[in-house]
C-alpha cells in the first residue's frame, strides 16, 4: 500500500496529525492522484482536508473577499462575488480542466502545488492577493508575490496549512487570457492577467518562468501608458523554456500579444 | 492500512473494507464489480471514469474511495432505472452517439449531470458541459443533438 490516509475532522486535528506524522496535505487530489498514477513518489502519510468545512467558504467583508483554501474552481465559477469583483479570477476558474476537475480541484491546492503554469495564481497575483497560513502556534499573512521561492517551491513551513486567500476589493478592472493546445483539459502554454488597482496596472505572466511572475518593470511601463517600453521590459522579466506545451520563442511572442490585448481591453473599459 | 467504507451506491447501502490508497474507480470496478465505469487514462484527462458523487460529476480515478464515506454515488449502472434506459441513453442510441461505447458511460453520466444543472442548454453549453469527456469515434455532434432533443422533450412536457 502506497500511503496511509488520515481524515481529520477539524483544523486543529489536521495540524496535530501533521506535527506528529509529517505527511502531505491532500485537497482535491487532482495533482496528487495523477502523481500516484504516474508512479511518482508519494508521501506515505496523506492528510485529507475534505472534512474541513470552515475552509470551504467565500466570505466578504467591507474591504476584502476571503476565499477558503478548499473552495473549488467550480464554486469560484458559480460565485457572483468572484464573477463581478474579480473577473480575471472568474475567467481563469472557468478554464481550469473540465467540469469533473473543477468539481474537485481547489484554489488552495492550485496555489500550494506552485506549478509555473498555474491558472489560479496568475490572476490572484495580478490582484495582489495575500495568503493566510495557519500554524500550531501562530497564523501569518504572506503576499502571494512573496510566496514562491523557486520552481514548485513555496515559503510554507512544514507545520503550516494554507487556509485562506485574501483579495482586497480595490481593483477596478481585471482580465485574464489562457493560451493552450485545446480549450479544455489543457495545461497552459502561457497565461496572463492584468489588473488595475488605483492608478497602477499590474501584469502577471504564467508558464513563462519557474514560477508565475509579477512583471514589475513591465507593469510600471503600462502604468505610464508606454506600451512600446512595456513590450521591451516584458522580455527581460520572463524566462520561458521549450517544453511539451510550447517553445520559448513562441511563448515570448504570445506573451507580448496577450499583454497588448489585455492592455487594449483595459483601455476600452475605462 | 484498511478501513471500512460506508456509502450508498446506486441506491444501495454499501459497507466494505477498503485500502487507504484505493481509488473510487478501483473500488467500483474491482470490489463492487460495477464495470460500467471505465479506466481510460487514469489521470483525469478523458472522463471515461466519470461518476456522480452527491450529484456532482467527478473523475473516479482521482477520487479516493475513503473520501466517499457517507456519500451517495451514482454510476452508469444506476442511470438506467428498473431495467429501463434513461431518456439520455435512448437518445444517444437514436442519434448514433455510441460507436465503440468506451466513452459512453462517462459521457452519459456527464450528460445527466449537465441537464440536472442546466435543463435547457445551448449547443455551446452542451459542448462545455461535455468538455471533460473525450470521444475518439463520434466527433461529438451526435451527443449534442441527443442532449438537445432530450432537453426539448422535457421542456415540452412541462
Amino acid at each position: 500500500m502506497q500511503f496511509h490516509l488520515h481524515c481529520p475532522d477539524t483544523i486543529e486535528e489536521a495540524l496535530r496529525v501533521r506535527r506528529e506524522k509529517g505527511g502531505a496535505w491532500l485537497a482535491g487530489g487532482t495533482v496528487l492522484l495523477v502523481n500516484k498514477h504516474q508512479g511518482k513518489p508519494i508521501n506515505p502519510e496523506l492528510i485529507s482536508l475534505d472534512k474541513l468545512n470552515e475552509l470551504k467558504q467565500i466570505r466578504e467583508t467591507e474591504n476584502e473577499v476571503i476565499i477558503g483554501a478548499l473552495v473549488t474552481f467550480d464554486e469560484l465559477e458559480k460565485s457572483e462575488v468572484i464573477r463581478s469583483r474579480f473577473p480575471a479570477l472568474w475567467k481563469a476558474a472557468c478554464q481550469v480542466g473540465g467540469p469533473q476537475i473543477r468539481h474537485r480541484a481547489t484554489i488552495g491546492g492550485n496555489i500550494a502545488v506552485a506549478s509555473p503554469a498555474s491558472d489560479g495564481v496568475t490572476p490572484l497575483m495580478a490582484l495582489d492577493a495575500s495568503l493566510r497560513l495557519i500554524g500550531p502556534e501562530e497564523n501569518r499573512i504572506v503576499k502571494l508575490t512573496e510566496f514562491y521561492t523557486g520552481k514548485f517551491k513555496t515559503d510554507i513551513k512544514s507545520d503550516e496549512l494554507l487556509a485562506e486567500v485574501i483579495i482586497s476589493k480595490n481593483s477596478t478592472w481585471s482580465g485574464f487570457v489562457k493560451v493552450g493546445k485545446r480549450s479544455a483539459l489543457a495545461v497552459s502554454c502561457l497565461n496572463a492577467s492584468m489588473a488595475k488597482i488605483g492608478d497602477k496596472i499590474r501584469l502577471t505572466i504564467g508558464s513563462a518562468a519557474p514560477e508565475v511572475r509579477y512583471c514589475v518593470r513591465t507593469s510600471d511601463a503600462l502604468t505610464e501608458g508606454d506600451l512600446t517600453k512595456a513590450c521591451q521590459m516584458l522580455q527581460t522579466e520572463i524566462s520561458p523554456i521549450d517544453d511539451r506545451w510550447g517553445t520559448a520563442d513562441y511563448r515570448r511572442k504570445v506573451a507580448q500579444n496577450v499583454m497588448t490585448s489585455l492592455y487594449h481591453e483595459l483601455e476600452e473599459n475605462e | 492500512m484498511s478501513l471500512i467504507l460506508n456509502c450508498i451506491v446506486n441506491g444501495e447501502k454499501i459497507s466494505r473494507e477498503i485500502q487507504d490508497d484505493e481509488t473510487l474507480l478501483f473500488f467500483l470496478r474491482e470490489d463492487l464489480h460495477l464495470t460500467g465505469t471505465k479506466e481510460g487514462c487514469g489521470e483525469g484527462d478523458c472522463g471515461a471514469c466519470t461518476v456522480l458523487v452527491d450529484g456532482m460529476s467527478v473523475n473516479s480515478c482521482l477520487y479516493l474511495a475513503a473520501i466517499a464515506e457517507g456519500k451517495t454515488i451514482t454510476t452508469i449502472e444506476g442511470i438506467a432505472k428498473d431495467g429501463e434506459l434513461s431518456e439520455i441513453q435512448e437518445a444517444f442510441i437514436r442519434h448514433g452517439a455510441i460507436q465503440c461505447g468506451f466513452c459512453s458511460p462517462g459521457m452519459i453520466v456527464s450528460s445527466e449531470y449537465l441537464l440536472s444543472q442546466n435543463p435547457n442548454p445551448t449547443p455551446e453549453e452542451i459542448r462545455r458541459g461535455l468538455s471533460g469527456n473525450l470521444c475518439r469515434c463520434t466527433g461529438y455532434q451526435q451527443m449534442v443533438d441527443a442532449i438537445m432533443e432530450v432537453a426539448k422533450n422535457r421542456a415540452s412536457r412541462k
